[in-house]
């Protein structure tokens, strides 16, 4: 599945460029600075060759983590004549490498991975004099022409040369599409074949506070689609969404049982107990373990195997879930996604850009979505990554995309309640139940399993540590861990550190232990692209407040009600002076929302009033005059 | 570090008179009912998994070395199966992993085999792995795997640690020797109970088996500031030493003499022989040069700073071929540089010898271990008539006598030739010292004006040196220097700079921020400018191995809040006083006209402290985080 996105991350490799606009030049970099790239890739019927020649000159140790490169091999792309010359500042050569001169490292893939064929050649020279430089060059071959190769432009250093070349026999189709980059490719025809050259000379780094979305994800990228071959015994043909649904069904076949639904035999309504017992029969005793190997990259493994095993991946997973549901009448569909965390899908442009698969149960107006991989996942419940993105169901006559639903704010909430008692040395005593829901729930969910209890000591120190605070765990605890169908809870008895800050015998109590925050910088604002949140999300604070009888005769002053609504989200504050124990109203309740799932930068401007807002202690302090 | 308490500590941890299993080894795939009834450990109850048993075997034949591995674990609970659920057994490019067979036998007494095709390997430089995932693992299921790895690297056996990183009951390792193997043993950290070994002798073929056992030993953890942790490990170093039959005689180690002959003459004199250059370049080196230290100083700045310090693959100890070709490339490893030093300061009629040692975070030297492969590095001795020094003309932070924070170690392997001996070294490390300089004011606007100045001397410049030269100037001032600062800020100027031979940095930035005040009725609420020591990294109740400090230092931080005369200070911090034979620490805060300031000093007075303190440094630093979170308070004066 990893294929694209691995070879995408694995290596510093670079290529060629247009002009990034006709009045810029390259700024001196004090770090490292591309000299020349040179890509020429040329495509014989169904193989494909990469050819690469480049330079970097490092100028100051700043620039030392330019001067390691990878290079990446694979059963379906081999690396061929790499040599590798190091040259001093007067050019001089003082080293020269070879493939069997560098470090071989095979086998590590994603941190997610167990294993994974690809290998790694690392060039890591020894320090040098400044400045020196590295020329390299290699051929890739590639077995067919589904490992097209993307072309990356290295988008932080300047770069002094660019030329890059594609050639392709003339009746080979080819898509082609650059991210932020303004030069297009110019067309040539040589005879019977085709050539698109990208040329470029004194190209700046990138600016990524400038670019839209897609841009700042693809930054540098040229990407290559062919548009007919055939990969793991299926056919594609064609340039739009359907087809490569269509592709990827015929790579499906062998491992799903297509034909076990018939037209119009589902049940107009979900069976939701039996899709919740099929999901939570794989969630809980199937283990995630990824292998990727040769074209298990994007195959699922045989459903003997998997069963076999207890073990599996999400295409796995899913293939699980899709055959199981669809013995039992239940309309359910593979999709391919790329993660949020990933990048981003760019529509108009159909090409193999995903790296997770999920399912998804339809009715006539309804869907389901279900990530099995999510252990903390509840039916109905998508994880972040997954959720308000781009998804390609596969079905039975091709792809659909469509975007899979985001949740709201209520849906991922945290509740608090909280007993303050002060005693008469202003030592804030606090028990605070906190109740997670939804997308915050889950995320917990996987923490807590994996902590010990003196992590889980340390962690609930964390939540209520400030900048002007700290507390001690008395108590820690937590509720419903496996019942991923309940809220989860956190129950923690605490005790501050010092007694409450007292000016002029004023002392000041900010009823929310756990520091309320949306953590945004100046910076965050400085941009064109929108802000995307993981998720919508809203916070609860009730207080309820209790003094030590020496305290009874204090007068205690409390925040003014208050509210704040704008386009992003909302803010509030209530209270009712009832400082009479636990019983009744609480004193104080605040409460704010992040509601938008994406701000755009029009709305900065209400994003940082909202932050500001709820980051504001002196709108929610309440002051006790002592006598 | 005080090595008999934490041994003992070690003791009372292991102690126990009931193993896993007598007599005879367990057998594959054959759970005994006391194994499925295993409890989680009392003194480590929330693991997720823990390790049964783990036995190594090694046998020692004419035809090359065997050795057997067999471990089973019990899984408890979902974590558990993420933590071993998938294993990976490293081995050396060139040894044969044979026999490799694992299984998970789940609660009803089902076996589900790892099959061939599902184990895989990796590779990383010349080491390998065979990588597998155990199927059908659940809560309660117990995994096993064993492997033989053969091999035929006699005169470097691998050693055995008796942790894992899980919580292990019993971990045994047997050394198996054919007639004529003569070993000899190296400890780490082994209590004197466990060192020595069970004997026994087979009648038949009068194989001698040795095997040592320890037991309830508490899971590897990262821990912050931990030194090489392979130094405190519980392990054991075989070392063979000879071989005799019938037809032959081998020797896999000689004395230290013995290897100090070869060493130099091998490695040293190969590289010195040929040294064209050497001679004219001394003598103009030297010229000016009043005296013996004179003499001495001038080659050492030389070698330190205009041969250049580069790296090569880990095999090899030098860069260039000999000292010739060094003089002309002008650059050289960090061990390579120190033999050149030699090789001039004999040249200029000094005696002087390399010497090998470990570094602090490669591993501690053990004389009863006869393998060179225990050192890392190579620095100098040079001999003066009225005494010596021992140098080091690797770190361009260190003047002549300095050697970096990494040598300050006990003993080295002077190497001269059959006179070659084990030297003592202990180094007196520089005052290392750390001195922040706040001044704070506010506008009318609230706006904090922050002006810092930071002194860092001794080895301080080593720590911070190669950061500041190898990332720019402004991006090490944001993201290192300020980057504890609990506020954001805007970085107005600032300066850097390095007085190397004084083993001094001085570093000046200026800067605004608002976060750095809260103002409520009027009162100005500052947080600390605190740049160092905001976070205690000492959080666990329990602390297994020793704290390394790196070396004897000093936190030096005052800072000074000048407001204006509309306000009084109405909360200032309280004095602390803290004091542990490792760590002092004070802070005292008082007024000076109209300013308050907080002056607050740590003095760490040892390198390297043992667990057997961690308690009482676990304290010192939550104070010291408590005491900088406090914050400085200014009410408006109020007019009668």
């Amino acid at each position: 599945m990893n294929r694209l996105i691995t070879a995408r991350c694995a290596f510093i490799l670079i290529a060629a460029l247009a002009l990034f606009s006709a009045a810029a030049t390259a700024t001196e970099d004090k770090s490292a600075r591309w000299d020349f790239i040179k890509k020429h890739i040329e495509v014989k019927d169904k193989r494909v060759i990469e050819r690469t020649h480049c330079q970097i000159t490092i100028n100051s140790p700043v620039g030392d983590e330019y001067s390691e490169l990878s290079f990446y091999e694979s059963k379906f792309s081999r690396l061929k004549k790499l040599k590798i010359i190091l040259k001093d500042s007067q050019g001089k050569t003082i080293g020269e490498f070879k493939k069997k001169n560098l470090k071989k490292v095979c086998g590590f893939g994603a941190s997610f991975q167990v294993f994974d064929d690809i290998c790694y050649y690392r060039f890591e020279p020894t320090p040098q004099s400044y400045p020196f430089s590295i020329e390299y060059s290699y051929e890739r071959h590639f077995q067919n022409k589904f490992f097209l190769p993307t072309i990356y432009l290295p988008t932080k250093l300047p770069i002094t040369s660019v030329a890059c070349t594609l050639v392709y026999p003339a009746g080979v189709n080819i898509r082609h599409k650059t991210y932020a980059l303004p030069m297009e490719a110019i067309e040539i025809n040589i005879g019977n074949k085709m050539a698109l050259i990208w040329n470029g000379s004194d190209i700046a780094p990138l600016d990524f506070d400038t670019l839209s979305a897609l841009d700042y994800d693809r930054a540098g990228e040229i990407c290559l689609v062919a548009n007919e071959f055939e990969y793991i015994k299926s056919r594609f043909f064609g340039a739009s969404w359907k087809e490569i649904g269509k592709w990827y069904a015929g790579v499906l076949k062998t491992r799903y049982n297509w034909n076990s639904i018939k037209a119009q035999s589902c049940a107009p309504d979900l069976d939701l107990d039996l899709l919740k017992n099929t999901l939570d029969g794989v969630i809980g005793n199937y283990r995630y373990v990824s292998i990727s190997i040769g074209v298990g990259g994007w195959r699922p493994r045989q459903f003997d195997d998997i069963i076999d095993t207890k073990y599996g991946d999400c295409k796995d997973f899913s293939m699980l879930l899709v055959n199981e549901l669809r013995s039992k009448n239940i309309e359910i569909y593979p999709a391919l996604i790329l993660t949020r965390s990933s990048g981003t899908i760019d529509t108009a442009f159909p090409c193999f850009y995903f790296n997770h698969q999920i399912s998804v149960a339809v009715t006539s107006d309804d869907t389901l979505w279900m990530d099995p991989t999510c252990r903390t996942c509840p039916l109905g419940v998508i994880p972040w990554q997954d959720q308000n993105n781009y998804a390609l169901i596969i079905t039975d006559t091709g792809g659909v995309l469509v975007r899979t639903p985001t949740s709201i704010a209520e849906d991922n909430a945290i509740v608090r309640k909280t007993k303050i008692y002060v005693d008469q040395n202003l030592i804030v005593h606090s028990e605070i139940e906190t109740k997670y829901t939804g997308q915050l729930g889950m995320r917990w969910r996987s923490s807590f399993e994996q902590m010990t209890n003196q992590e889980l000591i340390q962690f609930g120190e964390s939540m209520l540590s400030s900048k002007a605070a700290s507390s001690e765990i008395i108590d820690i605890s937590y509720q419903n861990l496996d019942k991923l169908y309940e809220p989860l809870y956190l129950t923690i008895k605490a005790k501050s550190i010092r007694p409450l800050r007292s000016v002029r015998n004023i002392a000041y109590l900010d009823p929310c232990v756990v520091e309320p925050g949306i953590w945004f910088t100046d910076s965050d604002y400085d941009r064109i692209r929108p802000i995307k949140l993981r998720y919508p999300r809203s916070v609860i604070d009730s207080v309820w407040l209790a003094v030590d009888s020496a305290l009874t005769g204090a007068e205690f002053v409390l925040p003014m009600a208050d509210t704040l609504k704008n386009d992003v989200g909302f803010w509030s504050i209530s209270t009712n002076l009832s400082i009479s124990g636990y019983s009744g109203q609480p004193v104080l309740i605040s409460s704010y929302a992040l509601e938008s799932p994406v701000i755009e930068p029009k709305k900065f401007a209400q994003l940082k009033e909202l932050v500001e807002t709820v980051g504001s202690r002196d709108k929610r302090l309440v002051k006790i005059k002592l006598q | 570090m005080s090595r008999p308490v934490y041994l003992l500590a070690v003791l009372l941890l292991c102690l126990s008179t009931t193993l896993t299993f007598a007599g005879d080894k367990p057998k594959w795939g054959k759970i005994s009912e006391a194994e499925w009834a295993t409890p989680l450990p009392q003194d480590y109850s929330d693991a997720n998994v823990i390790i049964l048993f783990d036995i190594g075997e090694m046998e020692i034949e004419p035809d090359g070395i065997s050795f057997y591995r067999h471990v089973r674990m019990k899984v408890f609970n979902d974590a558990g199966a993420e933590e071993v659920g998938d294993i990976a057994i490293w081995y050396r490019d060139g040894d044969k992993i044979k026999s490799l067979k694992a299984h998970t036998i789940t609660p009803n007494g089902k076996k589900h085999k790892v099959e061939g095709g599902n184990i895989q390997k990796q590779e990383y430089g010349n080491l390998r792995t065979k990588t597998f995932s155990f199927p059908h693992v659940e809560p309660g299921s117990i995994l096993e795997y064993k492997y033989r790895n053969f091999n035929k690297r006699f005169s470097s056996l691998d050693s055995w640690e008796f942790h894992n990183q899980q919580y292990t009951l019993t971990s045994q390792f047997s050394l198996t020797l054919a007639p004529g193997f003569i070993y000899s043993s190296a400890y780490n950290n082994i209590p004197l109970p466990f060192q020595e070994p069970t004997e026994e002798m087979n009648a038949l073929n009068k194989y001698k088996t040795f095997t040592w056992t320890m037991t309830k030993l508490p899971p590897l953890r990262d821990e912050p500031m931990s030194g090489a942790i392979y130094n405190f490990e519980s392990s054991l170093k075989n070392q063979l030493v000879s071989y005799t039959s019938a037809y032959q005689f081998v020797a896999f180690v000689e004395s230290w003499e013995d290897l100090g002959e070869f060493f130099t003459k091998q490695v040293i004199k190969k590289y010195i022989r040929k040294n064209k250059g050497l001679k004219d370049l001394v003598a103009s080196l030297t010229a000016d040069a009043e005296d013996e230290d004179a003499k001495a100083l001038a080659i050492y700045k030389f070698v330190r700073d205009s041969i250049r310090t580069t790296k090569t693959d880990v095999s090899t100890w030098f860069y260039n071929d000999n000292v010739e070709k060094a003089l002309k490339t002008r650059e050289g490893t960090e061990e390579e540089k120190n033999v050149l030093l030699v090789a001039m300061c004999r040249q200029a009629g000094f005696q002087s010898w390399p010497v090998l040692i470990a570094t602090s975070d490669y591993g501690v030297f053990s004389p009863k271990l006869y393998q060179l492969s225990q050192f890392n590095h190579i620095i100098a001795v040079i001999d003066f008539s009225d005494g010596g020094a021992i140098v080091d003309a690797s770190s361009k932070y260190c003047p002549f006598g300095v050697l970096p924070p990494t040598c300050l170690v006990n003993g080295g392997f002077l190497l001269d030739g059959k006179q070659s001996k084990i030297i003592t070294v202990k180094p007196v490390p520089p005052k290392s010292y750390r001195l922040d300089n706040h001044y704070v004011t506010i506008d009318d606007s609230g706006l904090v004006h922050c002006s810092t100045a930071i002194t860092l001397s001794g080895y301080f410049t080593d720590r911070y040196g190669d950061q500041i030269e190898s990332s720019e100037e402004e991006d090490f001032v944001e993201d290192v220097l300020l980057a504890d600062l609990e506020a954001e800020f805007d970085l107005i100027d600032y300066g850097i700079e390095q007085k190397r031979e004084e083993q001094v940095i001085e570093i000046f930035a200026t800067y605004t921020s608002k976060g750095l005040v809260e103002i409520l009725d009027g009162n100005l609420f500052f947080t600390q400018p605190t740049l160092v020591l905001n976070t205690n990294p000492f959080v666990d109740e329990k602390r297994f191995f020793p704290i390394d400090f790196q070396f004897p230092c000093t936190y030096h931080t005052k800072t000074s809040y000048a407001v204006p005369s509309k306000y009084f200070p109405a909360d200032m911090p309280k004095d602390i006083n803290s004091k542990t034979s490792i760590l002092n620490f004070h802070r005292v805060s008082f007024v000076d006209s109209f300013n308050v300031t907080v002056e607050s000093r740590l003095v760490i007075n040892s390198a390297l402290v043992g667990p057997i303190y961690y308690e009482g440094i676990k304290r010192i630093f939550e104070e010291i985080e408590q005491a900088n979170k406090e914050q400085i308070v200014f009410a408006p004066v109020q007019n009668e």
